[in-house]
């Protein structure tokens, strides 16, 4: 079962043969959240939070304004036909934002959840060079 | 039955109601959601007692229709044997209590029949409530989880936007990533040509000093290699 102070805990220990490591904080507020940077992608965090049936981890890609308006149409169809080949992540939009993120059973174990950071950041930085062209 | 959550979710967006925060759940659905469940639950409790009771009935209407049906047809020997022994006003009086057995009969055969009618529709009362029941339970959970989803990363966003990282652009950002992933590499790359580099020459020097490896590249050794050239052709 994953929770979000053990995961932190975790998740600071963490690191593999190649270097690769997290910069975890525990974010202050109601819901407790996670904001995780893989090192080398400190430009786009990763936020960890949890409900009783999943755990939840969200990276932001860009606002809506930064789209090309007359683009937008075509880019969410094209984020649309993404979205299955994507490796564990999907699209989404939370308010004006676009995200990419990903979402484990509560049940998983913490090596489930390193595997989604490394990929949802991965994802993240291919998606936005995928998506430059409809950016402004 | 309203619109299912995700019904819900596509209104608003139509609508252009999602700016970030607003409650895509109201708050009060949940517990109205609840309440329902909770409503239907009873009713569905209450209509099983009822069933149970009405079978009851029934069962004993029927009990009583064949405690009847036995007590006609014995009395319908007696009314033979009396009449065999030609005492008409014994059959007569026999009769008549038959006729006040068939009256109790018809009267137990139609409550029989009614509680039978009510069973069925009790039934499939049942039925239906349960289908409704499991219906709204599974749209509760549907409505739960996009309520704890929708906080969960409403709590992201909050803390997104106090953290200053959306300054960048999502270009500048990769720009960023993409130098800084060059520059590893370049520098990687640039550490393994200087310790090769380094661990060569050092190896090199090493074996010449000990004169495993002549030093030939020398003017001294350039002579003597001409000098054993001329000996060679005298």
């Amino acid at each position: 079962m994953l929770e979000m102070n053990g995961v932190c805990k975790s998740l600071e220990k963490y690191e593999d043969d190649q270097g690769l490591n997290f910069d975890v904080q525990q974010l202050p507020g109601e819901i407790a959240t996670l904001s995780v940077v893989v090192n080398g992608v400190e430009e786009l965090p990763i936020y960890i939070s949890s409900t009783d049936e999943e755990v939840l981890t969200v990276c932001h890609l860009f606002d809506i304004n930064e789209v090309k308006p007359e683009l937008e149409a075509e880019m969410n169809r094209a984020m649309l036909t993404m979205n299955v080949p994507m490796p564990l992540s999907s699209f989404g939009i939370v308010g004006s934002q676009y995200v990419v993120f990903g979402a484990l059973s509560a049940s998983s174990d913490i090596d489930e959840l390193v595997h989604e950071l490394i990929t949802l950041s991965a994802n993240s930085v291919d998606a936005i060079e995928a998506l430059s062209d409809y950016l402004k | 039955m309203g619109q299912n959550i995700f019904q819900k979710l596509v209104t608003l967006v139509r609508g252009g109601a999602t700016k970030a925060g607003e409650a895509i759940i109201d708050a009060n659905a949940i517990t109205i959601f609840e309440q329902e469940i909770k409503d239907g639950q009873s009713n569905l409790d209450k209509a099983k007692k009822d069933l149970t009771l009405v079978m009851a009935k029934s069962m004993e209407a029927g009990r009583k229709i064949s405690g009847l049906k036995e007590n006609i047809a014995k009395h319908e020997g007696y009314v033979e044997k009396a009449l065999g022994k030609g005492d008409e006003a014994l059959a007569l009086e026999v009769a008549g209590k038959i006729a006040e057995f068939e009256g109790e009969l018809q009267i137990q055969e139609g409550a029989k029949a009614q509680f039978d009618t009510h069973i069925k529709r009790l039934k499939s009362q049942i039925k239906d409530t349960q289908q409704g029941l499991d219906k709204m339970t599974r749209e509760l959970t549907m409505v739960k989880t996009t309520d704890s989803v929708q906080k969960a990363s409403q709590a992201i966003s909050q803390n997104y936007a106090n953290s200053g990282s959306k300054a960048l652009s999502a270009k500048e950002s990769l720009n960023r990533i993409k130098a800084r992933q060059q520059e590893t590499e370049d520098r990687l790359a640039a550490g393994e040509v200087l310790r090769a580099e380094f661990e060569g020459e050092s190896l090199e020097d090493k074996l010449r000093e000990s004169g495993i490896v002549e030093d030939n590249s020398g003017a001294g050794s350039v002579l003597d290699r001409i000098k054993a050239k001329q000996n060679q052709s005298n």
